[in-house]
């Protein structure tokens, strides 16, 4: 139970990305619509897994993907899980921004997935949700969903959770450089309560991506949690590098 | 392959005229920084296939910026001198024997074989690189393989024989993590003839499950060097080996919560018969066990027939690069990493 599982093409990583694309993600952000830069940056981290999957010019099938994006509805942008040789021949998908913000709905779309598949990941790496929103649900409370996502385990340990929370007003301090910074723990000041409740409901960072994300120039801390502040295109850049962390063979 | 046909050429020309290990390191030193500006050029000039998905094009500009990297053993058996001349730089390994046994480490740096030490097209020898020569007369068997055969790595102190890197080989494919292999042997004296007759499986083999590890026990079997302990279970299989006739694993460090484990004897470097398979399953907390062993004994694994012939023998499974000049050989076994 301790997130070693390497990624491979016969025990790929399952990766779940859910993408809050409410109205608001048209705000902008260093200049640049939100969901714009999101996209930049989930394309830069699909990009990473292919670097990790491909030698000579051939794809391994070393991730499993699966992208939802909620809004008011929830929708699936992969029609199911694909692997990471797939989603490099489909491309990137195009999102637009609808209305509300319904994480409930979306993180249940998430819980139905996981039950589909624990059963048949055996050796595979522990799932990773990567949940990324820049601002509260607008329905029901998403906790006890989350709790009970944290809570699904397989061989290699718990189902992470990670949240990357697109706001200027999480952190008092000022990140300038986000390859120095050490992360949010238990005990950062948070001045956001939406962030707080994130904070909750956020997987401490495992040993073996803690490494991974040292390789990549980052400096998270050992108690790190899998919370990003989402303050610049930088950090909402590293919270996606870090969605696709799990160490590969 | 550019790496590997420079080392061929080094084999016919500088292999012959270096005496001793400094030379090697001279010469080979001199001709590995010299070709860096050729190999860039062969990496620039590389023309990608057009119907790359945009995302993967990105992703080998990316990695051609990098350069291309490998791992290499090059070495240079000369009968009429008498000497073994080996180069080598990263992790792939270099395995000696002599007079049936192992001396590896007897005659090669232990830490010389580092993962972070390979050449680059862009970089030439990144880290070091190391040499060495050697009397023929102490060595009578040579094992180069790239660490997707790291399975091979835990058969130590034995001269493995065919059919156990046949087998092994097989398995290594198997495995989750499953990398490619390159894999060359050569052997200068006698080939150690097979038994006629693999060894039988451990009698009675017993699993016992206490409150927080599985115990395994089982008949020895006469002239056993080790025993080979495996699970299996529809994830993938594991390996252990233990020179005693019982073996111990704490639930912690158990792969998975149900599945079969099997053992089988090392008789002479030799890959015994498989014990019937003891089938577990850890249900809940506190364990509800249930345990049996399979009624039916395990199948034997079929492999390919070994070919075997008096004298001197040079043999290659899988992808390995030889030359055979005369009674110079060459090997090489290089790995395209990145």
């Amino acid at each position: 139970m301790a997130h070693k599982a390497l990624a491979t093409s016969r025990t790929p990583a399952l990766i779940i990305y859910l993408l809050d694309v409410s109205a608001s993600m048209e705000d902008e952000l260093n200049g640049r619509p939100r969901i714009d830069i999101v996209m930049d940056c989930l394309s830069a981290a699909l990009q990473q897994m292919v670097f990790r999957s491909t030698k000579g010019g051939q794809v391994s099938p070393r991730y499993r993907i699966a992208i939802f994006a909620y809004s008011d509805d929830v929708y699936d942008i992969l029609d199911g899980v694909r692997t990471i040789d797939e989603v490099a021949s489909l491309g990137m998908p195009e999102l637009g921004t609808l209305r509300g913000t319904d994480t409930a709905k979306g993180f249940l779309e998430v819980e139905k997935l996981l039950k589909q598949e624990l059963p048949h990941i055996g050796d595979s790496p522990a799932p990773l949700v990567c949940h990324m929103t820049d601002g509260e649900y607008t329905d029901d409370d998403p906790e006890p969903i989350v709790r009970r996502i944290m809570d699904m385990a397989c061989a290699d340990g718990r189902v992470l959770v990670e949240n990357i929370f697109i706001s200027d007003d999480i952190l008092d301090e000022d990140i300038d450089d986000p390859t120095e910074w050490r992360g949010v723990t238990s005990g950062s000041e948070l001045s956001n309560p939406y962030a707080e409740k994130l904070r909750a409901l956020s997987s401490k960072l495992p040993e073996s991506y803690q490494t991974i994300m040292r390789e990549s120039g980052y400096s998270l801390e050992k108690d790190a949690l899998m919370l990003l502040p989402g303050q610049s295109a930088e950090l909402i850049e590293m919270g996606f590098v870090m969605s696709g962390a799990t160490p590969t063979a | 392959m550019f790496l590997g046909n420079y080392l061929l050429g080094w084999l016919a020309d500088a292999g012959k005229k270096a005496a001793t290990a400094e030379d090697l390191q001279v010469y080979l030193a001199s001709k590995f920084t010299g070709v860096v500006a050729e190999s860039q050029k062969r990496v620039s000039e590389y023309i990608l296939p057009e119907n790359l998905a945009p995302i993967v094009a990105q992703v080998l500009e990316k990695k051609r910026a990098m350069g291309s990297e490998s791992t290499f053993i090059g070495g240079r058996i000369d009968f009429k001198e008498g000497n073994l001349k080996l180069a080598w730089g990263g992790d792939s390994r270099l395995r000696l024997w002599g007079k049936g046994n192992e001396v590896t480490d007897t005659y090669l740096p232990k830490d010389s074989f580092r993962t972070m030490e390979r050449w680059s097209t862009h970089k030439g020898v990144v880290g070091r690189f190391h040499t060495c020569v050697l009397p023929l007369r102490v060595i009578d068997r040579i094992l180069a393989y790239s660490d997707g055969f790291s399975r091979l790595d835990a058969i130590s102190h034995l001269m493995p024989q065919d059919s156990a890197i046949d087998m092994l080989m097989h398995e290594a494919t198997q495995e989750p993590s499953s990398d490619d292999i390159s894999f060359m042997e050569v052997v200068m004296n006698s080939v150690p003839k097979p038994r006629a007759q693999r060894a039988s499986a451990p009698s009675q083999p017993l699993l016992h499950l206490d409150s927080n590890e599985i115990a395994l026990g089982w008949q020895g079997v006469p002239g056993c060097e080790h025993y080979e302990i495996e699970y299996s279970s529809e994830n993938g299989r594991r390996h252990w080996l233990t020179k005693t006739d019982s073996w111990r694993l704490p639930f912690s460090l158990l792969p998975g919560l149900a599945g079969a484990f099997r053992i089988r004897p090392w008789v002479s470097g030799e890959p015994g018969e498989w014990s019937p398979q003891l089938n577990f399953s850890l249900a809940g907390q506190g364990a509800t066990h249930s345990l049996q062993a399979s009624e039916t004994p395990a199948p034997m694994e079929q492999f390919p027939e070994q070919v075997v012939s008096n004298g001197h023998r040079l043999e290659a499974r899988l992808v390995a690069l030889a030359v055979v000049l005369g009674v110079i050989t060459g090997l090489i076994c290089s790995a395209l990493l990145r």
